[in-house]
């Protein structure tokens, strides 16, 4: 067929990623985990590679339900060499395991669903793109089997259920009430803004809680902490920011005075706040991350509120996206290496340089100080929101941004505190450094060579 | 029509008692035979509506597959109802408020300014020679091709995942190695034992 | 030329991650001369630099290494500007700071911190250097703000003493109030010039003399007053002028080769620096210049009163530092900006050479920091004594050494300047100078002359330190007494050609050119003016008291109890800021712990809230999982909150 022959080729990082992850249980059904991450890793190195070409595209596929435009590439670009740095921190952490392959596996898969999400031009893609990044990663929460996890697993997946419903449910009076499930069809004037309401919040509903926005964030730290270090760092890169690239495709096409931007502007501030609130007082450096990364969720939203109103929205949604991923993936692998609690982190900075320099610089980027990727992002999202006439919102992030160093500044501190008893600073293996390396230079790149990296893209 | 409109009625009663028994009846296998019922009365709705490949459909997979598979769970699980009960009672001035504000408010938008018979243009009927199933093939396999590729993902990392939190390597399991059954030889197995017959006899 | 520029920054950075990151590896020897190699190539290539512009005569160099990125129009950009208030600056850095480094492989030679500490002001010479180079605002604050962090990291350095640990606190808060002054001028610049770049912003400066500013519905403030005096602001902080300059006396608690690289020579003069780089934008405010000299003779003055009573060796230089910061922004308030560069280059050098033969001294008595219980260390340092006379009468201004030029030609344009405040700044300048030799000289004799008041065993150790202490010192000493007759072409002549700008109303310099014959007669013609006699008065009453009438010093002590009180109390500028800020922050703190966490967070909150939804934890002890319910719970009332705003909206 003629769709066929055009549609396809622009498939082709999906596809690779599919067979990456097929690969995968290929070679766990051999028993061969180390394989299964060789073939995955190279599969998503080549899928990343594929869509550089697509980079210029603005079209869709398949009659408009699947969007290969800038953000849906980009999404590509961010998300699949995220995933092969969490392949090899998930390699680092449960090498030896077993069903070790299958990880493997599920990782692909749900980075899948995280492009598909990304990408989406129809509400299909939106239900489909929520589930299937949701059930691979139920398993790879519960995957040590022991309490901590289960239990982690089991409210992850019974909120996702019932925001997974609460969604679906609301999607289908979209449906009803336009007729198709095409986001273009938004746009068409003289949609009355109530009959979406619905829709509209159950849609909110599904995203948010994919994207751990508050009030739909419970489950996130509960799950990250039961989690392996490794799966939560992955979760709280790859799907949360397919979902919020999703939440922009839909913004797109709203039809204007429909009360979006109010809703998202709201659910901004209160993400912002209640996660660096909440993240003040942790004393788990995972659940601290984990709140920290709602509350980063929110800064995304400072983004999508000015998707239409300032030619800088998408641009800023892109690179903080990258941002994000290099630095939090870049925290995470250190937290991995180090130990989950505060206490693990005494003296560290003293007794290893370097990994100390490195978690101050992912800490302050985190933050968005300059010269790093955090501030560059930031800052354009600040910009984006401005351009959108919410400069309360930007200036509510920034007084965020502010207690955000307290946040993080609590991690510092410990990093140069004398350890109470002995300095037990296990070492890291080589993998774990890699990722972190490949992160930290991520983060320096984006933040010091913005302009040629901006250059092209405005 | 005036039948056709009979059934309509008597079928959708039937569907939305039998919904509100599935939430409200004591025992769980009543709900689940319940469902059954609201499902089947939904499956006749949809024949009036001419989606019969769907209507069957309905009744296959979800009849015959999944409820059975429902009642098998909740008969192997023996639920205490007694604390749910409290629990309902307790939580009712917080919900109740909650769900009659939703109520209203989905009415709001699904009353007839929206969702009305005269903002539906009613659906063309068509004649004996239209196949729902060839219509929806027609469509699922050109347009919306990937995303039922993506349904395919999903059911199949739904088994990954299942299987990968169940079953897993046991030390104390047993496993064939057919590379060396097959490569056994037989002085590898039997050893010949010459004995002395038994001087008893 | 634009690589040399370059490579003049970037040569410590690459020595401070080397011996930062690998300090381990390359070991102690590897990292100070890692370290000491970047510096010293900086060093060098500065003087080929110097050689490039001011000899060879090409122009100023103005030009965009790097754009960072570009938003709303502003530039953020990394960019070098060369002129010769760049170069000059350039070499007094890289200079002091190859001496302390060397000098430093004596002073630590025993600390564990070795790598790290050579790490550190490696990074300090970077920082410092981005600062001087800049060409714009925004490399101009972080070059601040990386000085400011590595001060902090090097006051803090052994942070197992509380003492250094507090030190450190102060500092880091005290700046903050200074750059929050400066951050807010640089946004004003931002905002109302559209740019941050240096050139851009003084070539619209002079359009901009009539702006005002509206802060205060109805009060209406010029601009470029504000402007000057929220940058001059992030000045006092960063050159430790009253009253932000609480911090400095404590950062003593560094390490010595510190206090004499940061907080004497360089990073403390960068507040200096930067109000001569913006001399376009004061000179178009006579309300900011008359604030700037105001507090400088303020500081001047006041601080020298302190250092006569101080019997911390390293503390009486600090205040002598903190004195003589005060003489260099007079000058800039006169509108004498090459005479106030000028004073920070010998400044920069002779103070140096004190704080490290201070050092010395330190290591000699073990450690031992208290004047009162040295004494008689002429005949057992005879390098360190030597170089430190040379130190102290330049510091005094001794006609014919650095300070007297520099110090000199100061007093002279506050005498000729016009300004409100001039007259109270002459007053203040001339009487700072029998101050600067009375505690200048009351430190020199009690340590290096009079009885000697220390034990056999630190006797018996006693004796010069090595050659990579001493060395430093005799280099220091060199410039000391030279420096001073570069004044003709730097002060008097053209040196800094367009670098530096005087508007017509204040034409200080002009005055002070025409009655400037040649450094000779400058040295006869100050024989005979007031400063040199107040110096020598100083210098006397510095011998007859602590060396010939030790009583004396106790029986002034007791007649003026309530004087000494006072200045040791330091105008009870620690007291007011004890008091007023930490016990402010202090009371607010416990207001906010009563009335926010007991009152509302506690009572209302936590109680009435446990009592509101007392049952649904009731429901959730009943239930398995009653967290999943109260998240699915919160989870429904958002999906309402969403329905609600929509259908409302809609």
């Amino acid at each position: 067929m003629i769709t066929m022959a055009r549609d396809l080729p622009l498939l082709w990082p999906e596809i690779l990623v599919l067979l990456a992850g097929a690969g995968a249980l290929a070679c766990e059904m051999l028993r061969l985990p180390r394989t299964a991450l060789a073939v995955a890793t190279a599969l998503l190195l080549a899928a990343t590679a594929l869509s550089l070409p697509l980079l210029s595209l603005d079209t869709t596929v398949f009659g408009g339900t699947f969007r290969v435009d800038a953000l849906s590439v980009w999404a590509k670009l961010i998300l699949l060499p995220a995933t092969v740095l969490a392949l090899l921190l998930a390699r680092a952490e449960l090498a030896g395991s077993d069903r070790e392959g299958t990880v493997y596996a599920l990782l692909c898969f749900t980075s899948f669903g995280a492009l598909v999400l990304a990408g989406s031009g129809d509400t299909m893609f939106l239900v489909l793109g929520v589930l299937l990044s949701g059930l691979g990663a139920f398993a790879l929460v519960a995957y040590p089997r022991d309490d901590a996890a289960t239990e982690a697993a089991m409210k992850f997946f019974v909120f996702a259920s019932v925001a997974g419903a609460v969604m679906v449910f609301g999607l289908s009076y979209w449906f009803g009430a336009t007729g198709t499930t095409l986001l273009d069809d938004l746009a068409t004037p003289g949609l009355p803004p109530a009959a979406i309401a619905i829709g509209l919040a159950g849609m909110i509903v599904g995203l948010g809680y994919k994207a751990s926005l508050a009030p739909f964030h419970f489950w996130a730290p509960d799950a990250y902490e039961g989690a392996p270090v490794s799966v939560a760092a992955y979760l709280s890169v790859v799907p949360k920011i397919g979902a919020l690239f999703a939440l922009a495709q839909v913004a797109r096409d709203l039809p204007p005075g429909s009360g979006w931007s109010g809703a998202v502007a709201a659910v901004a501030v209160l993400t912002m706040t209640w996660g660096y609130l909440a993240a003040l007082v942790q004393d788990n450096l995972v659940r601290l991350l984990a709140y920290s990364s709602i509350a980063q969720a929110g800064y995304f939203l400072l983004g999508i509120v000015a998707v239409g109103a300032s030619p800088l929205a998408l641009l800023s949604l892109v690179l903080f996206g990258a941002a994000y991923a290099a630095m939090n993936l870049g925290a995470f692998a250190i937290i991995q290496r180090s130990g989950r609690t505060l206490e693990s982190f005494a003296g560290l900075g003293r007794a290893r340089p370097a990994v100390g320099v490195a978690m101050v610089l992912f800490l302050l980027s985190l933050t968005g100080i300059p010269p790093l990727a955090g501030f560059v992002g930031k800052l354009l999202l600040f910009g984006a929101a401005i351009d959108a006439n919410h400069t309360w919102l930007a200036v509510i992030a920034i007084v965020n941004s502010v207690l955000s160093l307290a946040v993080y500044l609590r991690i510092v501190v410990a990093l140069y505190r004398q350890p109470a008893g002995a300095p037990g600073v296990p070492a890291g293996g080589a993998l774990v450094t890699l990722v972190w390396v490949a992160a930290l230079a991520a983060t320096l790149l984006i933040g010091l060579a913005a302009q040629p990296l901006l250059a092209p893209l405005v | 029509m005036a039948f056709e409109k009979l059934v309509f009625y008597i079928l959708a009663a039937i569907l939305v008692y039998a919904a509100t028994r599935v939430i409200t009846v004591r025992n769980p296998v009543h709900a689940v035979l319940h469902l059954v019922l609201a499902f089947f009365t939904c499956s006749g709705l949809w024949l009036l509506l001419e989606a019969e490949f769907l209507a069957i459909t309905l009744v296959l997979v979800y009849v015959g597959a999944v409820m059975v598979l429902f009642l098998f769970v909740v008969m192997m699980l023996d639920i205490n109802l007694a604390p749910m009960k409290e629990g309902f009672v307790r939580y009712l001035p917080v919900g109740l408020p909650v769900a009659l504000l939703m109520l209203l408010e989905m009415y709001l938008v699904v009353r007839a300014k929206y969702f009305g018979v005269e903002q539906m243009p009613l659906p063309p009927r068509h004649g004996a020679d239209y196949s729902n199933t060839a219509e929806l093939g027609g469509v699922l396999y050109t347009d919306y091709v990937y995303p039922f590729e993506i349904a395919a993902v999903i059911l199949l990392v739904a088994i990954v995942a299942a299987i990968a939190l169940t079953m897993r390597r046991r030390p104390d399991s047993k496993y064939q190695n057919p590379a060396q059954q097959i490569s056994v030889r037989r002085q590898d197995r039997v050893r010949l034992v010459r004995m002395e017959a038994d001087k008893n006899e | 030329m634009e690589n040399v520029y370059l490579a003049i920054a970037l040569a410590p950075l690459v020595g401070a991650i080397l011996a930062g990151l690998f300090g381990r590896l390359i070991g102690r020897s590897g990292a100070h001369w890692v370290t000491i190699l970047g510096v010293g190539l900086s060093f060098l290539l500065s003087l080929l630099v110097f050689k490039h512009h001011v000899i060879d005569g090409a122009g100023a160099f103005n030009g965009t290494v790097y754009t960072w990125m570009v938003s709303d129009g502003i530039r953020m950009e990394v960019g070098f500007l060369i002129d010769r208030l760049t170069i000059l600056m350039m070499m007094v850095v890289s200079f002091v700071s190859l001496m302390v480094h060397i000098y430093t492989i004596g002073y630590m030679h025993d600390d564990p911190g070795y790598q790290r500490f050579f790490s550190y002001i490696a990074l300090f010479t970077f920082s410092m250097l981005m600062l001087v180079m800049s060409n714009n605002f925004l490399q101009l604050f972080f070059g601040w703000e990386a000085v400011g962090l590595v001060s902090y990291l090097l006051i803090g350095f052994w942070y197992k003493r509380p003492s250094a640990i507090y030190a450190n606190l102060k500092a880091f808060l005290v700046n903050r109030v200074g750059d929050f002054g400066f951050l807010l001028g640089i946004a004003a610049v931002a905002m109302y010039f559209d740019t941050l770049d240096y050139a851009d912003v003084f070539a619209a400066a002079p359009s901009m003399v009539d702006a005002t500013i509206e802060i205060f519905q109805g009060s209406p403030w010029s601009l470029m007053t504000v402007v000057c005096i929220l940058l001059f602001i992030g000045a006092m902080g960063k050159s430790a002028q009253v009253p932000l300059h609480v911090w400095l006396p404590d950062s003593m608690e560094g390490p010595t080769p510190i206090s004499a690289l940061i907080h004497a020579a360089t990073m403390v003069t960068a507040g200096i620096f930067m109000v001569a780089r913006m001399s376009p934008l004061f000179e178009l405010s006579d309300t900011a210049l008359n604030v700037v000299m105001v507090i400088g003779a303020i500081t001047a003055l006041f601080m020298g009163f302190l250092g006569v009573v101080q019997n911390d060796i390293k503390r009486v230089i600090a205040y002598s530092t903190l004195s003589q910061l005060g003489y260099m922004t007079v000058a800039l308030g006169a509108s004498a900006y090459s005479a106030a560069i000028f004073h920070l280059m010998t400044h920069a050098f002779f103070k140096a050479l004190l704080f490290l033969a201070a050092g010395s001294v330190i290591i000699a008595m073990h450690h031992e920091q208290d004047i009162r219980r040295m004494g008689g260390l002429k005949k057992y340092m005879p390098v360190t004594y030597w170089t430190s006379l040379v130190g102290s009468l330049a510091l005094i201004g001794f006609p014919g050494l650095a300070g007297f030029f520099s110090k000199d030609t100061i007093i002279e344009a506050v005498h000729a300047s016009s300004l409100a405040a001039s007259g109270f700044a002459y007053f203040a300048v001339l009487s700072g100078v029998f101050v600067t030799a009375l505690y200048s000289f009351r430190m020199f004799f009690l340590v290096f002359h009079t009885e000697e008041r220390f034990d056999e065993h630190t006797r018996s150790h006693l004796h010069e330190p090595p050659a990579v202490v001493t060395v430093p010192l005799i280099l220091l000493a060199i410039p000391s007494v030279v420096a001073g007759y570069w004044i003709d072409p730097v002060v008097f002549g053209d040196y800094f050609g367009g670098a530096i700008f005087f508007s017509d109303a204040h034409p200080v310099m002009e005055e002070l050119t025409h009655e400037f014959h040649g450094a000779w007669s400058f040295v006869l013609h100050g024989l005979t003016g007031p400063a040199f006699w107040f110096a020598m008065a100083g210098l006397f009453t510095a011998w007859y008291v602590y060396t010939r009438q030790p009583d004396l010093a106790n029986q002034a002590r007791n007649r003026f109890a309530w004087l000494y009180r006072v200045l040791v109390d330091k105008y009870g500028f620690d007291r007011f800021n004890e008091v007023v800020f930490a016990g402010g922050a202090r009371g607010v703190g416990w207001l906010l712990w009563k009335a926010g966490d007991v009152v509302l967070i506690d009572g209302l909150l936590v109680n009435g809230s446990a009592r509101v939804v007392g049952w649904t934890a009731a429901v959730a002890r009943h239930l398995q999982s009653g967290y999943l319910y109260h998240y699915a719970f919160g989870m429904i009332l958002g999906l309402l909150a969403f329905l609600s705003w929509f259908i409302w909206w809609g």
